[in-house]
């Protein structure tokens, strides 16, 4: 018996020196962390991220653009780009992320340099600033005040001094080229390799080619898109393959068709029944349409008020089928929203948010269910740019 | 001003709405009746407290509030609240020198006046009062009324001022 007690006394002892032991034998001291770490991103970019441009309008000091993977609900990276905002550029390739900066010698006064910035897309790092004529338009941002050629070999910059010209950036060469006097047009909408259209004060849309060298710049200007400024088309087009999806006020669609030599307007179409414009729904909010190109669906943000709520949020998506012009779905979103975009997958993902509270909303695009919402994106967001994807 | 405070203005300057629209006329015959009726800057026919923005009976309400009825086409910070007042910028700003104009009604006398927009510049941006009308907005390639225009141009932009510049008639 005693030595049975011996035994379990040794046993319990040794237990009890094993757990003691454990947490030192167990758990190696931490080794030191390597230094100066900065993380890159993929070589690609994924579908699924999604650019969030933010005007800081608290001081209108530094427009950002946040880089944000909406499956992960997480942020990437940022880049700073001086005063107020201009929408970013995104190369096809993904080797970069162009912007358009604006800064003063002394923060706030001084000397204006507006500068295109070339950051390379993998680590966000600038690679190159090209100093342009300091004449780009300082305005709340649209994509249509910037643009890339089709081929991506020219940046296309809308000025506003008043007076209206477009800076042309050869990306390829990486130096200024020349400046476009567009007097009466402006927004930039490219067109093609060598073409952009621009919309001018009298309804009327600017024709403009180019040749590589810009030596040669055609401009012809086209017959008036509307008759009366009660129902304008607003600078928030999108482009569908060979055609600019114009919106007007009271949410019809101008179509311009720019595969010919010469444009062509298609008929307008309406994005509401007589019901509905009845019931006061119009289209509202900074950027209030989205393509998905694959799916030739139209994304636009509704909201029901008066006649000049055109920059109002929205709270509803419509998502037509441009083919047959028809509603398909509607989508209610979590949050209202002055923002939306959409991913270029097969399973599309639909970006909002609304500019005066920092978060991005995440709808799945064709079930119309709520996601998931990722907080505390800059300040007063505005913009959404996904990559483009070929 | 804290973060919260701004984005409260935001909401609000956002869920304003005038009750005082006016008749929809063509800009041209408004712009080209102020332009010929401007020997001099027209004022209200009422005298204004030198530097105060204490509004009279034949001016009403309070230029402190995106609800006072100047501000109908406007969208910024409001002066009246950054040290200004509704017709001056605030001490350290300059004055732009073209700005963006709009109709807006006056409740007292129910005439449309045209107001000229001037924003104050050199400085970051005042923060404080922010309001979102757009009464009579158009995009920016027609410019001139357009409220999304930094008429501040060149230069960094504070606030925005609301100048009577006259009556505006048919």
């Amino acid at each position: 018996m005693m030595k049975f007690l011996n035994i379990q006394t040794n046993r319990r002892c040794l237990t009890a020196a094993l757990l003691l032991l454990f947490p030192l034998l167990c758990s190696a001291e931490l080794k030191p962390d390597p230094m100066h770490q900065v993380l890159t991103l993929p070589d690609k970019p994924h579908p699924h991220w999604v650019w969030v441009a933010d005007i800081s309008a608290a001081s209108y000091f530094p427009g950002k653009a946040y880089l944000m993977d909406a499956d992960k609900a997480d942020m990437l990276g940022m880049i700073t780009m001086g005063y107020g905002l201009s929408p970013i550029a995104l190369p096809a390739d993904g080797s970069a992320v162009y912007t358009l900066e604006r800064h003063y010698e002394r923060t706030s006064r001084g000397k204006v340099t507006d500068v295109v910035g070339i950051y390379n897309g993998v680590t966000l790092q600038l690679e190159k600033e090209i100093i342009i004529p300091a004449k780009k338009i300082s305005a709340v941002p649209y994509l249509s005040n910037v643009g890339l050629s089709d081929d991506d070999r020219f940046l296309l910059i809308y000025n506003f001094t008043p007076a209206q010209s477009i800076s042309v950036v050869d990306m390829h060469k990486r130096e200024f080229v020349k400046e476009i006097s567009t007097p009466g047009c402006g927004l930039v909408l490219p067109s093609g390799n060598r073409r952009f259209l621009m919309l001018c004060s009298d309804s009327s849309i600017l024709d403009v080619t180019f040749s590589d060298d810009l030596e040669q710049v055609t401009q012809k200007r086209g017959k008036k898109l509307f008759q009366s400024n009660d129902d304008f088309l607003t600078e928030k087009p999108v482009r569908y393959g060979d055609e600019w999806l114009f919106v007007s006020k009271s949410s019809f669609i101008y179509p311009v068709n720019v595969s010919s030599d010469k444009i062509s307007v298609g008929d307008r179409w309406s994005l509401t029944t007589e019901k509905e414009r009845t019931d006061n729904w119009r289209i509202g909010g900074q950027q209030h349409l989205a393509i998905h190109h694959q799916n030739g669906q139209l994304f636009a943000l509704f909201h029901q008020g008066g006649p000049e709520s055109h920059k109002d949020p929205g709270d509803q998506v419509w998502v037509y089928d441009v083919a047959s012009k028809k509603k398909t779905k509607e989508i209610k979103l979590k949050n209202i929203a002055s923002a939306i975009q959409v991913s270029q997958d097969d399973n599309p993902l639909l970006f909002s948010l609304f500019l005066v509270y920092p978060t991005l909303d995440i709808h799945d695009a064709s079930s119309g269910e709520f996601v998931r919402s990722i907080n505390e994106v800059g300040s007063t967001p505005m913009l959404l740019q996904t990559p483009v994807l070929k | 001003m804290n973060k919260k405070n701004i984005l409260d203005k935001w909401i609000e300057g956002y869920s304003r709405r005038i009750a005082n629209v006016t008749s929809r006329r063509s800009f041209i015959t408004r712009l080209g009746t102020v332009m010929v009726g401007m020997a001099g800057i027209p004022l209200l026919p009422v005298a204004r407290a030198a530097g105060g923005d204490k509004p009279m009976d034949a001016d009403p309400g309070d230029p402190k509030s995106c609800d006072y009825w100047r501000y109908c086409a406007i969208d910024g910070y409001l002066c009246s609240c950054c040290g200004g007042s509704v017709t001056a910028c605030p001490p350290g700003t300059q004055t732009s020198s073209i700005t963006w104009i709009g109709t807006c009604r006056n409740p007292a006398d129910n005439k449309d006046y045209i107001i000229s927009y001037n924003d104050c510049c050199g400085s970051a941006a005042c923060a404080r009062c922010f309001c979102h009308s757009n009464q009579g907005d158009t995009p920016t390639y027609m410019p001139f009324r357009s409220n999304d225009i930094n008429w501040c141009l060149g230069e960094a932009y504070n606030c925005s001022t609301a100048v009577i510049l006259g009556v505006a008639t048919s």
